[in-house]
């Protein structure tokens, strides 16, 4: 079950800079987080990083009883 | 295998019914058709339960599962169409058709990511199309709940509210994997283009393209957190020295063209083959796929559907088939 304390948890920053690739499962994810990685190419300020990080972690906060999520949940959050 | 193709007369009795029905035919066969619960979309090419046909004469037929909480069809133009996302249910998905070459099309092709909301509902379509013969006498339409409101400008969505034991799956099918050759970039984002950057110089791309002699019928394919998505050529300007595509490419975004497809239909079988299409409520596939590897006659599997010009899953896509499964939560 996700918490608010799993917003700090540093790979939605990771994802949305691109420092690292994980093999996910959910399509509207894979989707936003390129949506956010070229965004963020153009305008990589805090408040954008922190917005885009916040869209990430409300779509996988809200279906995360879906199977795919719950698959990258447990890839995402195992550290 | 389900039946999805149908005579006007048995859909209008659906209709009278008070199904809930995605529909795709041709612009007279939809016209006659009563005020309902449905949207439309015009196209004469299918992938049936016979295989891949061209046909005036029949109404292709997605009905809502009866699971379904509330149905809310509407239209949007180029003044509201960013919020089809916002206007989604919480629990459940959107399915939009967009007219071929409208201006909400382009709109949507260039602006979707930036959607309040963008992605974090399910939202599948297609492009609405014509008779390739046709393309220099009419247009593309859409229809709302009734044969009298044809348009060519407006989107049309149905917003389906689903029960919280279900919920709604949007797959890609592509075959298309990013080929070895030389990695592509655009200095802007455009369907239209003039220059990109070839393994990091600036070229004119007509030029790239001739020198190359790339199959064109091979899409650019940027990788979107291991996300095939396609962007498909569609003609080269020699006087005005432009490539244009049916879909836009994205600054910054990085590209490669499709390696080269041997047996299509093979690869679809390959493709969908291991999948459990027993959930799928919906599916459509590119009218270059239908073209290209010539399935007029041929079978995708067991799944049917419109064959479209342009799929959308939360996206534009091209040279794609796209899927929505509705699953029940365990």
């Amino acid at each position: 079950m996700m918490v608010d304390s799993d917003l700090k948890n540093p790979i939605w920053r990771n994802l949305v800079l691109n420092k690292v690739q994980v093999n996910l499962n959910c399509l509207a994810a894979k989707i936003l987080i390129s949506r956010w990685q070229l965004a963020l190419r153009n305008d990589s300020s805090e408040k954008q990083i922190e917005k885009a990080i916040l869209e990430l972690f409300e779509l996988y906060t809200k279906d995360q009883n879906f199977p795919n999520v719950k698959k990258d949940l447990a890839l995402l959050l195992k550290n | 295998m389900k039946k999805s193709f149908y005579q006007v007369d048995e859909v209008i009795k659906m209709i009278q019914q008070g199904k809930n029905l995605l529909l795709s035919g041709d612009e007279d066969l939809l016209s006659k058709l009563p005020d309902g619960n449905w949207i439309g979309g015009t196209t004469p090419y299918f992938m049936t339960e016979q295989g891949g046909e061209i046909s005036r004469d029949f109404i292709m037929v997605d009905e809502i599962p009866d699971s379904a909480e509330e149905v809310l069809c509407k239209s949007y133009d180029i003044s509201n169409i960013q919020n089809v996302y916002k206007d989604g249910f919480e629990k459940g998905f959107s399915i939009i058709i967009i007219p071929s070459a409208s201006k909400v099309h382009l709109s949507f092709a260039l602006n979707a990511n930036e959607y309040e909301g963008f992605a974090t509902k399910p939202l599948i379509g297609w492009i609405s199309g014509l008779l390739l013969d046709d393309l220099n006498v009419n247009t593309a339409k859409t229809f709302l709940k009734s044969g009298n409101s044809e348009s060519d400008s407006n989107a049309v969505v149905m917003h389906v509210k689903l029960p919280s034991s279900q919920y709604a799956e949007i797959s890609i099918q592509n075959i298309f994997k990013q080929g070895n050759g030389d990695v592509i970039e655009f200095p802007e984002t455009t369907f239209h283009v003039n220059e990109a950057i070839i393994n990091g110089k600036i070229k004119n791309f007509a030029e790239y393209v001739k020198e190359m002699n790339l199959d064109l019928r091979l899409p650019l394919v940027a990788d979107y957190s291991g996300c095939m998505i396609n962007i498909s050529f569609q003609s080269i300007d020699e006087d005005k020295k432009v490539v244009n595509f049916y879909a836009p490419v994205f600054k910054g975004a990085i590209y490669k063209q499709a390696a080269p497809i041997e047996d299509y239909v093979r690869q679809f079988e390959q493709l969908i083959q291991n999948e459990d299409n027993n959930h799928i409520a919906f599916s459509c596939n590119c009218i270059l796929n239908f073209l290209y590897s010539e399935l007029e006659g041929k079978k995708t599997g067991n799944i049917t559907g419109p064959i479209t010009f342009g799929e959308i899953a939360y996206v534009l896509l091209n040279q794609t088939m796209v899927s929505l499964e509705i699953k029940n939560l365990e």
